[in-house]
């Protein structure tokens, strides 16, 4: 028992030491990840209840409604994607404002419904 | 042959007289060797971090603070600059602060990560404060990285270095 005690304790690298500077190191490439320079997208997928339902391209300006429990008015202008009104709890959606680099997503949670922009073509290579 | 005790002020006092020599001369090894090796702009191992945490479990806290004040001020005086002063003294204290608190919480090495990972982000807020550009602050996770993995080597070399020190010498250790 001692001499097994003595041995962990002279153990040079432990692994919970190796865990515990992965876990910052992986936690900071995270957002590293995240604070990548980014670019824009050039079209948004908008998904309901995991099933994407239409696809648009950012370059035309358009109105969508998006009906499910709750009603999302998606409006892209210039570019950019965002919710125009919205009868949700919360409006977190519409609060997420204009959005258009690839990546970024607004998602109307009570409503199951969120759009993502993809950039070209590569982003599912990362996702 | 006489020795002072290695609890005597006397013996205290040579051996942070040494370390600050060994701080001194790695903290120049470590700039010369990432300006050799440029892997990331500011990128350090934090040689010099191996004595800090040497002083903080065989000499105590001050001990460690005021080697690194000293090391600090000598590496400015040998080639640097009042800035990079303020840099080192408060990545350099902040850092044995924080393992000085949780140094007897967990290992060694993790004790190494968490300090450098401290060192590095004050650099960060100190280059904010300096240049006055929040988005400084981008750097962070990088730095934080960095920091980490410096501190896990470091950590490593201490424990090596821990094993080999003759008990003569650290007897006062805890």
């Amino acid at each position: 028992m001692a001499s097994q005690k003595n041995k962990k304790e002279n153990q040079l690298i432990k692994a919970s030491d190796v865990v515990f500077t992965a876990v910052i190191v992986a936690a900071m490439l995270a957002v590293l990840f995240f604070m990548m320079p980014k670019t824009s997208g050039k079209t948004v997928q908008i998904k309901q209840n995991g099933q994407v339902i239409r696809t648009l391209l950012l370059s035309e300006d358009t109105t969508v409604e998006i009906n499910g429990t709750y009603h999302n008015v998606f409006v892209i202008k210039d570019g950019k994607i965002s919710i125009q009104s919205t009868d949700c709890p919360g409006k977190q959606c519409q609060k997420t404002g204009e959005i258009f680099y690839a990546g970024q997503s607004i998602v109307c949670a009570p409503n199951g419904v969120s759009a993502t922009i993809a950039g070209g073509g590569d982003v599912d290579a990362i996702t | 042959m006489w020795m002072p005790s290695p609890d005597s002020k006397t013996s205290k006092f040579v051996l942070s007289a040494v370390l600050c020599g060994i701080a001194l001369a790695l903290s120049l090894l470590d700039s010369a060797l990432s300006s050799m090796i440029p892997i990331l702009p500011g990128f350090k191992l934090g040689l010099a971090n191996v004595v800090s945490i040497f002083a903080l479990y065989h000499l105590g806290f001050s001990y460690a603070s005021l080697i690194c004040v000293v090391r600090s001020v000598l590496t400015a005086v040998l080639g640097g600059n009042l800035t990079m002063l303020l840099f080192s003294l408060g990545g350099g204290l902040a850092s044995i602060l924080v393992m000085y608190l949780v140094m007897n919480r967990i290992s060694l090495i993790k004790v190494s990560v968490l300090g450098g990972i401290t060192h590095n982000i004050l650099q960060v807020l100190a280059a904010m404060l300096v240049t006055q550009t929040p988005q400084t602050a981008v750097y962070l996770p990088v730095l934080v990285v960095t920091g980490a993995i410096g501190g896990f080597l470091m950590g490593v070399i201490c424990k090596l270095v821990f094993g080999r020190v003759p008990k003569k010498l650290t007897l006062h250790a805890k």
